[in-house]
């Protein structure tokens, strides 16, 4: 796995930021052009960008207001299983006292953990200098 | 967008999986700051043996990250860090997807419900 982390605060309440991240209508204005999402474990995940890319996936946690986690993959590769590139994301509310922290986490499954620091972002650089 | 070849992404998952012990990050970094070290020399800088690093070593080997070479009666190692392109474009692509999403839900989030 690699993890990535992202945070962004919304200057509106928790229950208000819950409903961004969990109301089809309003996903469809940041996550995505086309979303499907209810916040129900074992719910259907569908994201389709105009640019062509879909990914399909399933939710998994859902804490109402809290927490909403589910794994999802890059449906190109027309649905075989051992070919796609699955995530699980985990999206996360922080009340602050004004406002409300969103914090995104991907992890890519199928291999063991990995924190990337910048050391290894440094020898990943290296790579590219290679390839250059 | 990722490799074309069909084994990309099982490669990566290799890459990932090779990069999962900090131990083995720490022989990457120290090959990359000396290149053709043995696995005695790397071994005097960790609290570990000669055979533990050398298993490391198999597993950087294998994920494609280091290329032994022989040279007489020793094998020098050499960072090859080709493999860690696709890990680091996979990185990439999903930071800025996030950035992007985020940055929109901000931008929602400030306007009327």
């Amino acid at each position: 796995m690699s993890t990535v982390r992202r945070e962004i605060v919304l200057p509106v309440g928790r229950e208000r930021a819950w409903e961004l991240l969990t109301d089809p209508a309003e996903l469809e204005r940041w996550l995505a052009d086309e979303v499907d999402l209810e916040p129900e474990p074992g719910a259907r995940v569908r994201a389709a960008w105009s640019g062509g890319e879909v990914r399909e996936g399933v939710v998994e946690t859902v804490e109402p207001a809290e927490r909403l986690t589910f794994r999802w993959w890059d449906d190109r590769t027309g649905g075989e299983r051992r070919e796609r590139v699955e995530s699980a994301v985990e999206w996360r509310l922080e009340p602050l006292r004004r406002g409300t922290r969103v914090v995104v986490v991907e992890r890519r499954l199928g291999a063991g953990p990995v924190a990337w620091g910048p050391r290894l972002s440094a020898l990943a650089g290296l790579a590219v200098a290679v390839l250059a | 967008m990722s490799d074309a070849s069909p084994g990309g992404d099982a490669t990566a998952d290799r890459v990932f999986a090779a990069l999962g012990d900090p131990t083995r990050r720490e022989l990457l970094a120290t090959l990359a700051r000396d290149p053709g070290s043995t696995a005695s020399r790397l071994a005097a800088g960790l609290p570990m043996s000669r055979q533990a690093v050398a298993k490391h070593l198999g597993a950087l080997a294998a994920a494609g990250l280091v290329e032994p070479r022989r040279e007489g009666r020793e094998t020098r190692y050499r960072l090859t860090p080709e493999p860690l392109e696709p890990a680091r474009a996979w990185m990439a692509e999903v930071e800025a997807r996030w950035d992007t999403s985020l940055a929109r839900l901000a931008e929602r989030a400030r306007e009327e419900p």
